[in-house]
């Protein structure tokens, strides 16, 4: 302790005790890069961002008075030597706004908006000779949305003739099988039928005009809203309320989920741009501002460099420098039209770190959350040189990360560890890279200092004449490629960001394996789109299991419980207690969502207080202490635990309290302690869980269903399902995807990572670089193969 | 003496509106019992002067559709839209088939409406300068099931004067100068006529060598006029002795609707009172019952101010300066 004090330049930190955290005290040195390792569920994150960062943004906001203080107790004694702290988690972007954009997150959008309205050229056919405004190129301004989709670009019609076609149907016929079901629905269709003393048996071609049209679409006489009201939302109501599927019959599924009754379609009024006509018809160097949002960022770099270069526009200048610095922080596979939520992890990391390398700040302390992720090794060279950059110009640079190059070029390594949860939050090193090596305690070191602790499969799975031939792929900017991918072996999809590994698996082969295997192909929210391929083979696939990267449930109180269903079995442990009968608990009072939730902070636990400039403040909540359950809930416990203990018990502990209690639960929970989630906790909450973590628990989920012998023949498609996962646990998780290939399934990875890649039997490497410049497979075969392809960007790096 | 009563009732709101800042207000009227008990003037306004109506234009739109239906042209206020403006047969959206008259009298169509921020109206742009009105409208969102949701739009009143024009076979204004301004004397330019013969009194934008506030102006009204639209509602359609519009219409017109109560046909409804109002502090009330008519005109500014406790200040004043026994 004494030595730490001694030196100034360090942020020292003592006493740390927030969540696992072992009243641990490390000191950080400060202009320095400083990386925090350790297995998944260690602590890394409370140290960093709960303890740290939490703390830093505290301290800021208290002294520039932009903020009262609230009484918390602080998870630490001290911490000295903080300067203004910034950090970007990966949790807060999963909740944002769907209509924020790449383009409105960097404010380009607006200035690519300034740039058209006021240096546009207009059709001479559309010029109504009356200036333009900034708001007429924006889609969610209310001046400039296309009326028709109100800026969406899409609009959702009903197919009224598969839903009302047969005229000899009765209205029961019609409603019956969907929305009868739903109680509050039910009351609404009585009403109809009251109103217009009609009896469920009449058949459509009996209903007068005004009785058939009411029936569509609703009509003020009745709180009938209409068939065409929920005609769009009938398989998501049913999806949501997947434990009433159970109820439905063969028939009713069929109806309900055969054939769409709503599609979406480009708004013909605005050809899919959601802009006004005087948007439409303006143009810089001949393209439209919808042209420009939809190019990759690499292009549209080169096309604004251009017109600058022409017109010394210095609206154009400003863009060009910002595109710039989000090409080398390696987005330049993005377009500006990308939806925030759909970006991954280190996506948004990088997005935020380009508008900080802008800044040219210093005396700064950035905090990371693997900012790393879904970087190919080319382009994580570039990153790690630019935040070395950040560093030399005078900042601190604390970053959570698991890449072992990134560690390399680390100034200073903390470990925590050494396990998961309770069995982890102790300091196991602190130190430099070159000590770390040599570190015995840490699961993470070993992995560094011996790379054949990480094994590699030698032997390879011979390729059958099993396989899957994608033709013609097309979409995006992939060049008219035919691609075959083996089946029966494990197939790694490899590729600079932006060089069309998307595009040809989720843009292509998903929306294919969807409409040809029906619903034996199981993938969420999935949008019509035309996709020109053609995919051979599917006759050798009995199931095909899309696993992407999601969020789990959609509410904020869904949490891996939930999601798993294990939360059902454990209500019903709760309500058959002694304690709880004597009560008359039911299964809804173990619920936050039911009866059973905290009346004030609705189960959440918490509360959210807005602080100004977009910054939330969460207080936990004073009816219930934070817990979210009524205090009498609390009071019935299962084996002297109540249920909110449960839920903050991780897989790891759950298993063994379990074990003898519920057969059920075990055997979800063995899975996910399989899939490398043991640390997670039953009741972690769903904003606060990694892209990463939930395709995780996905796979969980499918892989606890059913017997398993007659699982064969199963395609898994995953995406990058060791995001966020130190090799500790990716080596786990590897583990099982061979043995899932190894009784006789099929499985396609899109990875970077060289470990994975290196394990898989089958490579297919797309670029050569990312937008225009990629599109095309540049080298196949296995990982040895590849290593002497002259072709293959990512050979080198295999092993 | 009644003379020295009015000046003392004039002086004191004279002090009011300097003590409430209401430096805009330029017409303030009361009449009762046809006897103009108060007629006050600002910024240099006259008896002749006139003043934009803003959306008191609608209250007098729903005068014109009782015309239209006295007269046959149009059968009732429950025929659906695409009987006179075919762009709503329901080819563009399925909902258009249930829309009706009625809907556009109680701002019920359903159609998406942004009012943006002190009701500045950031759609209406695009539709002006789209030419076409009908057929702009006709392509927005349905949002709200037609006849279920009040929502307070320009939509409505520009589809209502399009209907009327299809329905007379000559546009809204002159539908209206001929039956109820020329008959009641009513003093007024030919209204804004958009690219596609549809009026609309607010184009709000300048436009091939079209000014705004002028065309705008042509639709102005001067105090004593406005309050002869409370003398015709008071006496149920009859004006002077000439019937101008059914009783029935009236009653009709004054029947709250079932999506808002303070709201009839275009028409506003109060518990002892009805009336007109229009944006930047334009106002007609009429108490049926104390044959009140009063009127306000001010000059509006893009902070849409309204001058809601004129009304009970000047009663008061009145009440006690004139009313009073003794």
């Amino acid at each position: 302790m004494e030595k730490l004090e001694k030196k100034k330049k360090d942020i020292l930190i003592k006493n740390a005790h927030i969540h696992n955290l072992k009243h641990i005290s490390v000191s950080i040195p400060k202009e320095k890069l400083t990386v925090i390792t350790g297995v998944s569920g260690s602590g890394k994150s409370s140290l960093a961002f709960d303890t740290l960062y939490e703390e830093g943004k505290r301290r800021y906001l208290l002294f520039s008075d932009t903020q009262f203080e609230i009484e918390s107790e602080p998870g630490f004694d001290s911490i000295t030597g903080l300067s203004p702290t910034v950090a970007v988690e990966q949790r807060i972007i999963r909740q944002s706004n769907p209509r924020s954009t790449v383009g409105t997150r960097t404010k380009l959008s607006s200035a690519l908006s300034i740039l058209f309205s006021n240096y546009g050229e207009r059709d001479k056919q559309y010029d109504d000779g009356l200036p333009l405004s900034m708001s007429m190129f924006q889609r969610n301004s209310a001046a400039g949305m296309c009326a028709s989709c109100l800026g969406k670009g899409y609009k959702k019609f009903i197919l009224e003739d598969e839903i009302y076609g047969d005229e000899n149907q009765r209205i029961g016929d019609l409603l019956e099988h969907g929305m009868s079901r739903i109680h509050i629905w039910r009351n609404k269709l009585n009403d109809y039928l009251k109103t217009f003393h009609l009896s469920i048996d009449v058949k459509l071609k009996d209903l007068t005009q005004e009785e058939l049209l009411a029936l569509k679409y609703g009509s003020p006489k009745t709180k009938f809203p209409g068939v065409n009201f929920f005609a769009p939302t009938i398989e998501n109501t049913w999806e949501t309320a997947s434990e009433r599927k159970k109820e439905l019959s063969e028939h009713q599924k069929l109806f309900l989920f055969s054939k769409p009754y709503a599609k979406e379609s480009i708004c013909k009024q605005c050809g899919g741009t959601g802009l006004g006509l005087q948007a439409r018809y303006t143009t810089i160097d001949g393209k439209t501002i919808t042209d420009l949002e939809a190019m990759y960022l690499h292009d549209l770099w080169k096309f604004m460099k251009n017109y600058m270069d022409k017109s010394k526009n210095p609206i154009a200048r400003e863009i060009c420098t910002k595109l710039e610095c989000m090409k080398e922080v390696g987005l330049s596979h993005l377009s500006l039209s990308r939806p925030l939520p759909t970006l991954s992890g280190g996506e948004i990391q990088r997005l935020f770190l380009a508008s900080y390398i802008i800044a040219e700040m210093d005396n700064i302390i950035f905090i990371f959350d693997e900012p790393t992720i879904g970087l190919h090794e080319l382009e994580k060279k570039k990153l790690i040189s630019i935040i070395k950059n950040l560093v030399e110009r005078g900042n601190t640079v604390i970053a959570v990360e698991h890449d072992e190059n990134f560690m390399k070029s680390a100034d200073y390594i903390i470990d925590i560890g050494k396990d998961a949860g309770i069995k982890g939050g102790n300091k196991i090193f602190e130190g430099s890279y070159q000590e770390f090596l040599q570190c015995k305690d840490s699961r993470t070191a070993p992995f560094l200092a011996n790379k054949n602790y990480f094994e590699v499969k030698k032997q390879k799975r011979q390729r059958t004449e099993k396989e899957l031939v994608i033709k013609n792929a097309d979409i995006h900017n992939l060049k008219n490629i035919t691609v075959s991918i083996p089946l029966g072996v494990m197939t790694g999809i490899a590729g600079v960001s932006g060089s069309g590994k998307s595009s040809l698996i989720s843009d292509t082969l998903v929306p294919k394996m969807k409409e040809l295997l029906k619903n034996k192909c199981i993938a969420e929210e999935w949008q019509e789109t035309l996709v020109q391929a053609e995919v051979l083979g599917t006759s050798y696939i009995k199931k095909c299991i899309v696993i992407d990267q999601k969020p789990i449930g959609r509410s904020k109180t869904s949490c891996p419980a939930t999601y798993t269903g294990i939360y059902d079995r454990i209500r019903e442990c709760f309500a058959a207690t002694k304690e709880a009968k004597e009560r008359g608990y039911s299964i809804g009072m173990f619920s936050v969502n039911s009866q059973g939730g905290c009346r004030v902070c609705h189960g959440e636990g918490s509360i959210h207080w807005h602080i100004g400039m977009g910054n939330h403040i969460e207080v936990t909540c004073e009816a219930c202490q934070g817990m979210g359950f009524l205090p009498e809930v609390m009071e019935i416990t299962l084996d002297g635990k109540n249920i909110r203990e449960i839920l903050d018990m991780t897989v790891e502990e759950a298993v063994i309290f379990f074990q003898d209690k519920d057969i059920g639960i075990c055997n979800i929970l063995n899975v996910m302690q399989r899939v490398g989630m043991g640390y997670i906790t039953l009741g972690q909450k769903t904003p606060t869980i990694s892209g990463g973590e939930s395709q995780r628990i996905k796979l969980a989920k499918e892989l606890s269903r059913g017997k398993h012998d007659s699982n064969k023949d199963i395609l898994y498609i995953l995406d990058e399902p060791t995001t966020g996962l130190s090799f500790y646990d990716s080596k786990r998780l590897m583990h099982l995807l061979q043995e899932l290939v190894d009784a006789g399934n099929s499985v396609i990875i899109t990875e970077h990572d060289p470990y994975i890649l290196s394990n898989c039997d089958y490579l297919i490497e797309l670029g050569p670089n990312g937008g225009l410049d990629g599109g095309e497979v540049i080298a196949s075969g296995t990982p040895l193969e590849l290593k002497k392809q002259k072709n293959s960007m990512i050979g080198r790096y295999l092993f | 003496m009644k003379e020295s009563k009015k000046m003392q009732v004039e002086k004191e709101l004279d002090e009011f509106l300097i003590r409430k800042h209401y430096r805009l207000v330029n017409s303030v009227l009361f009449y009762q019992d046809g006897e103009l008990l108060l007629e006050k003037y600002y910024n240099k306004f006259t008896k002749e002067s006139r003043n934009n109506i803003k959306s008191i234009w609608k209250s007098i739109l729903a005068i014109c559709v009782g015309i239209c239906i006295d007269k046959g042209w149009i059968k009732s206020i429950e025929e659906p839209v695409f009987h006179y403006l075919k762009e709503f047969d329901g080819s563009r959206d399925p909902y258009h088939k249930m829309l009706k008259i009625k809907y556009l009298l109680t701002m019920t169509s359903g159609i998406y409406w942004n009012g943006g921020i002190h009701y500045h109206c950031p759609m209406l742009a695009q539709c002006i300068r789209s030419k076409d009105f009908v057929e702009y409208i006709s392509n927005i969102a349905i949002k709200d099931i037609p006849g279920t949701v009040f929502v307070y739009k320009e939509w409505d009143i520009i589809l209502l004067s399009a209907v009327i024009g299809k329905a007379a076979g000559r546009n809204s204004y002159e539908v209206c100068k001929e039956y109820l301004y020329n008959p009641l004397k009513i003093v007024s330019n030919a209204w804004y006529t958009g690219f596609d013969g549809v009026c609309f009194t607010i184009p709000s934008i300048n436009f091939h060598g079209m000014n705004a506030v002028e065309e705008e102006a042509k639709s102005d009204l001067s105090a004593r006029d406005i309050a002869k639209l409370g003398f015709l509602f008071l006496d149920f359609g009859i004006y002077q002795g000439k019937r101008i519009v059914s009783k029935e219409w009236i009653q009709q017109v004054l029947t709250p609707c079932s999506c808002n109560k303070e709201y009839g046909m275009l028409w506003w409804l109060g518990e002892n009172f009805y009336g007109c109002r229009g944006f930047g502090g334009q106002e007609m009330t009429v108490l049926p019952e104390k044959r009140i008519v009063f009127v306000v005109q001010a000059t509006a500014t893009p902070s849409s101010k309204s001058y809601g406790d004129l009304f009970p200040f000047v009663y008061d004043s009145i009440t006690r300066n004139l009313n009073a026994k003794g």
